[in-house]
């Protein structure tokens, strides 16, 4: 009976965050005309998140206020001919474009839900190490990153302590 | 405004992000505005300052360790000449209050056009005698 209870309460949890998160998704934002981002697949709950590939740029931000947590975002790479010199200003520009949809999704929740929730400075993910033993509601979309460079895909993934 | 005010206007540019600071700094001096330095954080922004007179600090609220709030309170006790634009992609009421009560004029939401930003720098500056 308890077990029973505290699924439900999980699931319903679950249903909330999602609702929250994904009625808040831009479906494009332009980067300062450098770039812009497009959505790919809808959020959708998630057991875990693929370990980041060596040909993925990794980002992680933390989360704190009346939802807390962390958002890590990839940037694949992979088979793509990138000069080192632009793998640089891409890396930069990916980092800002995080910046920006992250804060324009947490603007809309502040405005839908009245959840204000703070977004961190965003740091390099370096190893996978820290995408293990995840503990929390876990979300994650697609967008396309289109730069003058090379049309990219991104995933984002919200990890929701409970 | 015309060209020789705008090239005594002094800015200060405050972002942890590179992208951002070389975007800002771009729209500030395709305008022939007068950038006096780029700063990552608030050390470098205060030790800027110190050494530099600034008319105008743009400021990244969200910055690592010392937040874009916490230094404009400080610019606005210790540097009483240097007006503030607070910059973020966060939007919410409470941080733009936040942001304006602690001494920023004005606050744009990221990603801002190069006329909101002009507009905003135009609209401080043209308020100051010293210019």
């Amino acid at each position: 009976m308890e077990l029973h209870r505290s699924n439900k309460q999980n699931h319903t949890r679950l249903n909330e965050i999602q609702e929250t998160f994904s009625s808040a998704l831009p479906e494009e934002v332009n980067i300062y005309n450098q770039a812009h981002l497009i959505i790919n697949t809808p959020l959708v709950p998630q057991n875990n998140i693929h370990k980041k590939t060596p040909y993925e740029i990794g980002i992680s931000f933390k989360l704190s206020g009346d939802i807390s947590g962390s958002a890590i975002c990839f940037l694949d790479t992979y088979k793509q001919d990138i000069a080192t010199k632009d793998l640089s200003f891409l890396s930069s520009l990916y980092k800002e474009s995080m910046n920006i949809i992250l804060g324009k999704i947490m603007t809309k929740i502040d405005f839908n839900s009245n959840k204000n929730i703070i977004i961190s400075s965003p740091e390099f993910i370096t190893s996978t190490e820290e995408l293990n033993d995840i503990d929390g509601i876990i979300l994650g979309c697609q967008y396309k990153l289109l730069s003058n460079l090379k049309e990219l895909n991104t995933r984002i993934n919200f990890i929701i302590n409970k | 405004m015309d060209k020789e005010k705008i090239q005594n206007v002094r800015i200060l540019i405050v972002d942890d992000s590179d992208f951002s600071r070389a975007n800002i700094s771009k729209m500030l001096d395709d305008e022939r505005y007068n950038i006096i330095g780029e700063a990552s954080n608030a050390k470098e922004a205060i030790n800027i300052l110190r050494d530099r007179k600034a008319h105008l600090a743009i400021v990244d609220v969200v910055m690592p360790e010392v937040s874009g709030i916490e230094l404009a309170e400080y610019i606005t006790e210790n540097f009483s000449e240097t007006s503030i634009v607070m910059v973020s992609s966060l939007g919410q009421e409470s941080i733009v209050i936040d942001s304006i009560s602690a001494g920023a004029s004005d606050y744009l939401q990221k990603p801002f056009t190069k006329d909101d930003l002009i507009a905003s720098v135009e609209k401080i500056v043209s308020s100051m005698e010293e210019v």
